[in-house]
């Protein structure tokens, strides 16, 4: 990768060149609409509106959605107010502020989340069954 | 006492990147530059400089400090700065800017108000 190094800015060092797939959104912005594609989505800003996609979602401690969410893998340390649906694992950090209700088949929460919705764990998408089993049956 | 501006993690620069695969239907506000390599089905509002890539499409028109377009951009553009126009972008509206420069190959269908700013 490019080996330039300056020194002018004695900042945090800026984060890694987004890869191809990764959509970030800063802190200052506000996205009044939805968000839908493939990639991953890393938000510090808001979103009045849905974000779903096909890969992880990372909700950052300064980011707010008011929508839903949807995506492979979720992590949350900042605000939701809407839904959330994750068809892999879900991570709310401590710093989480979720009114939502959550769909997943993981969820691990950390001490000091707020979390105000039905939570529905699941371990495996599959239609409404009878209950019980640990087969993947269809 | 002389109180230097810290920065804090808070204010960590972060790029704002709308990535290729990515598709908003809506409007963008942002306070700081932006680059935009996906679709946005709508305006695009900056207080900085907004870059327009090569495989973008924006279809409401941009206002922003600075606008470099080198994709598709329908709608008027107005930046309180300089436009450019690289030689694979195409701007499809007007454009009202402090100056303006259309590279060679560049499509740009519309009337240009270039006025000195205020």
């Amino acid at each position: 990768m490019l080996g330039f190094i300056r020194k002018k800015n004695v900042s945090a060092p800026a984060a890694p060149a987004a890869s191809i797939d990764e959509t970030r959104i800063g802190s200052s912005v506000t996205v009044n609409g939805d968000i839908s594609g493939r990639g991953d989505v890393i938000l510090d800003g808001t979103i009045k509106g849905n974000c779903r996609v096909a890969g992880r979602v990372t909700v950052e401690r300064d980011g707010t959605v008011n929508g839903s969410i949807s995506g492979k893998s979720v992590e949350i340390g900042g605000r939701l107010a809407g839904s959330l649906e994750a068809s892999g694992p879900v991570v709310l950090t401590g710093s989480a502020r979720v009114e939502a209700e959550i769909r997943t088949p993981s969820l691990a929460m950390a001490e000091g989340a707020l979390v105000n919705g039905r939570v529905d764990i699941t371990p495996s998408q599959r239609p409404m069954a009878s209950a019980g089993g640990g087969k993947a049956g269809r | 006492m002389e109180n230097s501006p810290e920065r804090t993690e808070k204010t960590r620069p972060i790029r704002t990147v709308i990535s290729r695969g990515i598709v908003v239907e809506g409007d963008i506000e942002a306070g700081e530059d932006l680059r935009i390599e996906g679709a946005v089905k709508g305006h695009v509002h900056s207080t900085g400089e907004v870059t327009v890539e090569p495989s973008a499409v924006v279809e409401n028109g941009i206002v922003a400090h600075r606008i470099l377009i080198r994709g598709k951009v329908t709608g008027d553009v107005e930046a309180t700065g300089r436009v450019d126009i690289d030689g694979g972008g195409r701007l499809h509206g007007n454009c009202t800017s402090a100056s303006i420069r259309i590279s060679e190959g560049a499509i740009f269908e519309g009337r240009s108000n270039v006025r000195k700013p205020s």
